[in-house]
């Protein structure tokens, strides 16, 4: 699987490093994650609940920083692990500042999926994964933003299980169908959807 | 005159059982104080297995037994090598066949590494998460023509280039003529992936009696006597000792041909150690993995022909995926290679293959074995070499029939059952003509596909034909038996997975003995019952058992002449057998039931005369000295949604020759469910794989078969040309119907098409497959 992005944060270069490299910001980023915790200097460690499609459970992972230039870039070594498969692979992440405010973030990562995840999930993961991207890099902005004016309109609320489900059925729909015709219908069933998980995970 | 039972649509003895529920399937098979097994399988299709930790299984409560390779000790054995290597001059053959845990090294995702036994199964699918294996990521050999070059990784590290065999058979001069031909077309073909998906997957139950020393295990397989000697053997057991039963089984399609599977071997091995009854009963998910696929090959063909078509040599190079371990030997790539030929007069050919190891699941025999691809590239040439020369599909395969004067016909290389390549019989030209008629071929083409065309509608034709190998040794039993309830029975080795044996066997019986079809009770594929064959496979029951069948029940038949000559003081020759009864030609007042005359052959008092064997009975064997050769034609008419791609059969036609048929609607049946898969494999199955081999649709949401809406009700007739190689002259049907589909899907989607100079060289396809190749040529326009 390859993911290949860009983001802009609000927030000059050095922040921006920063907050990547902030475990506790990452774990209330990153939709599903547990826990996270620094081992040593560039490792972590994370525990993440997965869901793709019908298939969900729990992963652990080790995530590795190397070749890194600050507050430039940095390569990525994923090396998750979990019932459902394993996801290992590298990402290659690049900050460019774009103004003294604002910082273009690039990353390419390309992931080997495997087991469960794969055989049964393959038809989801690309979007799941975009979109986990997207949110997480969403949520992130908005920690930035607290973090540098608390007082800055835009709350920072980590987002719930039931707000990233929904996310996913979004960008799911957004990209299965591109026929506005079909968004009312999918809004429901993405509401419909996260009323369950919501029920199940209350 | 007896009643004739031979050739009739009689209902199926075994269907009320069937539809009432009341048949035993493996799972049925529920013993008190029975264990539950569930598997590891390594989510890596290759990597190096670093460290197993099973730990945390054992503490779970309800755990029986955790065992990993180590845990096997000396019952660690590699699977037998099912089917040697013909004797083919120069072949190359690397025997590598599959581990019952993995040991060292992963070689295909879904490989098992751990085997959990556990009070259910439930506790045993949680303590298999409890388990954790590192296992050092590989490169995977997935594509098959990378598999044999330098840079490519090995999945076995002392097997060169990932070669598992390379086999080149030669008929006449190929190079000697390709000069003198007047048109040579040669084109690259493909066949991927998919899988039997049988209703019912493997189960296996087991069940080792400590104090009568005995082991039964009840297998969904297709070969129980092999399991039995084979499991004996291993266990260190007399085969008295172990029952292996076969019983109702909800499709084996070739899958479960393949034998010594690892749950085949561990589960009777644990129910040894635990001394309690072991179940295991394979999830879907794992039969995408753990049982074997078929079908990965890629073809360098080329056709030589005359300027009147007719063929002068075919020159074929081809890679075969074996998959990880290849236990099955080459029956796969000799069937392709051998079934190429068809019903064709081909003088020259040259054929050359290669079979390799890749990190992907085993490939083993799948209904059509390997005969798909091979009539595949020889329909698809013959299409391309008829468009070349102005004839028509029809034509040019009339112009290369083997001529029906020329049976037996040898076609100079060597079959699957390592005799030579020789039809025993056939007719093909009636075959060919039927199907045109029935399908009204000419009609189509000159009315109904201007006018259809002319209302916007895509519609094409398609008519193939094609040879199927079938019947093939060594040898099956039969034991018959008349019961003093004037009943019969009827026993033999091979096991049945729904072809009908309780009613099609108990007819070669019942046109014997004249006794009704409903008072033969058959018995098959129980160890116990009957000990010697080999199994249900290569369209062969009813030719190999059958003919057995046949056999037994004459020799009963002489038993009965025998005793009531000596009871009615009449000559044999004066005695007839109707009605179940024996009596004197015309004297219905001399009549004697069958089962009176069964009682009277077992006396309890008294003499009897020395050599006097008791009863009723008795047990022959066939075999054939090699197998016969069945054909038919199958012809379609699609539309084709110009939007979807979407491909719609109006009419499907199979004009089949399997010899005498001994139950026309049991043999319907066969063919419609042979086209059934056949059209699953054609246009809608196909397994993908990424570069790592990673499965990428195992389940029914992703791994799409057709469905009632997508096959059609198969109209048709049977030509019968019987059989020279057994007394009934019979041939095999089983996997007919699925042998020719994909050609026919790619010759009547091109006609559909034929404004469009489209050419399809490859199955499956699928609506978005047909979509992306039509337009690689086209504009919207001409779509």
């Amino acid at each position: 699987m390859k993911l290949e992005g860009e983001f802009t944060f609000k927030g000059s270069r050095e922040e921006v490093w920063d907050l990547l490299q902030d475990p506790d910001v990452l774990i209330t980023a990153l939709p599903g994650a547990k826990k996270m915790e620094k081992t040593e200097e560039d490792k972590y460690e994370a525990e993440m609940e997965v869901k793709v499609g019908p298939v969900s459970g729990s992963f652990s992972s080790k995530i590795q920083l190397s070749d890194k230039v600050e507050p430039e870039s940095y390569t990525m070594v994923v090396n998750g692990k979990g019932k459902s498969g394993f996801v290992k692979g590298k990402a290659q992440i690049s900050l460019e500042e774009k103004t003294e405010s604002e910082t273009l973030m690039k990353y390419a990562a390309d992931l080997q999926v495997g087991g469960k995840l794969a055989s049964v999930g393959q038809r989801l993961l690309d979007t799941v994964g975009k979109s986990m991207a997207r949110q997480s890099l969403e949520s992130m902005n908005a920690a930035l933003e607290h973090q540098i004016d608390p007082r800055a309109k835009t709350e920072y609320i980590p987002p719930s299980q039931v707000k990233f489900a929904v996310g996913v059925a979004k960008d799911v729909a957004e990209d299965s169908v591109k026929n506005p015709m079909f968004w009312g219908i999918l809004g429901v069933v993405g509401v419909g959807i996260a009323a369950v998980i919501w029920y199940f995970v209350k | 005159m007896a009643t004739r039972y031979f050739g009739q649509r009689i209902r199926r003895n075994e269907d009320p059982r069937l539809l009432t529920g009341q048949a035993l399937f493996t799972d049925d098979v529920n013993l008190p104080n029975t264990l539950h097994v569930a598997f590891y399988r390594s989510d890596y299709a290759h990597g190096k297995i670093l460290s197993i930790d099973t730990e945390e299984a054992k503490k779970r409560p309800g755990v029986i037994g955790v065992y990993t390779a180590e845990d096997l000790g000396d019952y660690w054995q590699r699977g037998p090598l099912l089917v040697p290597p013909p004797p083919i001059k120069d072949i190359v053959f690397n025997e590598r066949t599959q581990v019952p845990l993995a040991k060292d090294k992963i070689c295909h995702a879904g490989e098992a590494v751990v085997m959990v036994v556990a009070e259910s199964r439930y506790i045993a699918e949680d303590a298999v998460e409890d388990i954790e294996v590192d296992i050092d990521f590989l490169d995977a050999v997935v594509d098959i023509e990378k598999a044999m070059t330098d840079e490519s990784p090995l999945v076995h590290d002392d097997i060169e280039k990932n070669i598992a065999a390379h086999v080149v058979q030669e008929k006449g001069s190929y190079s000697s003529i390709r000069d003198k031909a007047h048109t040579v077309i040669s084109r690259k073909f493909i066949y991927d992936r998919g899988t039997a998906a049988a209703m019912e997957n493997r189960g296996v139950v087991a069940n080792w009696d400590e104090r009568n020393q005995q082991l039964t295990v009840w297998d969904t397989t297709q070969a129980p006597i092999p399991i039995r000697n084979g499991l004996a053997a291993m266990l260190g057991l007399s085969q008295s000792q172990v029952r292996v039963i076969a019983p109702f089984i909800g499709g084996g399609f070739g899958p479960k041909i393949m034998m010594f599977y690892p749950e085949e071997v561990l589960i009777p091995w644990v129910s040894k150690q635990l001394k309690r009854p072991v179940k295991w009963i394979e999830d879907r998910e794992e039969n995408f993995f753990s049982t074997t696929h078929e079908r990965g090959q890629v073809h360098e063909a080329e056709i030589a022909v005359a300027e009147d078509g007719k063929i002068l040599g075919i020159h074929d190079v081809f890679v075969h995926d074996a998959g990880a371990y290849a236990p099955y030997g080459l029956t796969v790539p000799i069937n392709s290679q051998c079934t190429l030929l068809g019903c064709y007069d081909v003088p020259n050919y040259y054929s050359e293959f290669t079979a390799v190891f890749t990190n992907k699941p085993i490939v083993t025999p799948y209904r059509g074995a390997g005969r798909q691809h091979g009539v595949f590239v020889m329909e698809r040439l013959l299409d391309l070499a008829a468009q070349k020369l102005g004839m028509t599909p029809v034509e040019i395969r009339r112009k290369n029939f083997i001529p029906q004067d020329a049976f037996p016909y040898d076609n100079e290389i060597i079959y699957q059952d390592f005799s030579p390549l020789v039809y025993d019989s056939g007719n093909y030209e009636p075959a060919l003509k039927r199907a045109v008629e029935l399908i009204e071929y000419d009609k189509f083409i000159k009315e109904e596909q201007p006018r259809l065309l002319q209302e916007g509608k895509r519609v094409g034709i398609g008519i193939v034909s094609y040879v199927e190998g079938t019947g093939i040794g060594p040898y099956e039993g039969a034991k018959v038996s008349i019961d003093p309830s004037g009943k019969v029975s009827l026993v033999t080795g091979i096991g049945t997975q729904g072809q009908g044996h309780f009613t099609s066997f108990a007819q070669i019986v019942s046109e014997v003995l004249d006794v009704p079809v409903e008072d033969v009770r058959v018995v098959t594929g129980d160890t116990l019952e009957f000990g010697w064959g080999a199994g249900t496979f290569a369209s062969r029951g009813a030719v190999v058992a059958g003919s057995a069948c046949h056999e037994a029940a004459l020799a009963v038949k002489k038993k009965i002449h025998k005793l009531a000559s000596e009871i009615l003081e009449a000559s044999e020759d004066d005695l007839e057998v109707s009605g179940g009864n024996v009596q004197v030609k015309g004297v219905p007042d001399t009549a004697i039931s069958l089962g009176e005359l069964a009682a009277k052959a077992n006396p309890l008092r008294g003499a009897v005369k020395p050599g006097t064997e008791p009863g009723l009975e008795a047990t022959s064997y066939f075999g054939p000295s090699r197998g016969t050769t069945a054909s038919g034609v199958h012809a379609m008419i699609v539309s084709v949604d110009p939007e979807t791609f979407l491909v719609n059969i109006e009419r499907y036609i199979v004009v089949h020759d399997c010899g005498r048929v001994i139950n026309p609607m049991i043999l319907d049946g066969q063919i419609q469910g042979g086209v059934a898969q056949g059209i699953g494999n054609a246009f809608y199955e196909q397994l993908f794989f990424d570069e790592n081999g990673q499965l990428l649709n195992a389940s029914f949401m992703d791994y799409l078969l057709p469905t009632s809406l997508d096959v059609p009700k198969i109209e048709g007739d049977h030509i019968e040309t019987p059989s020279p190689l057994n007394p009934l002259g019979v041939k095999g049907a089983g996997e007919a119907g699925a042998i020719p589909v994909g050609a026919l899907y790619a010759q009547a989607i091109e006609n559909a098409f034929h404004d469009c100079n489209l050419e399809i060289l490859e199955i499956p396809l699928s609506p978005n497959r047909l979509y992306e190749i039509i337009s690689q040529n086209k504009t919207k326009e001409q779509i």
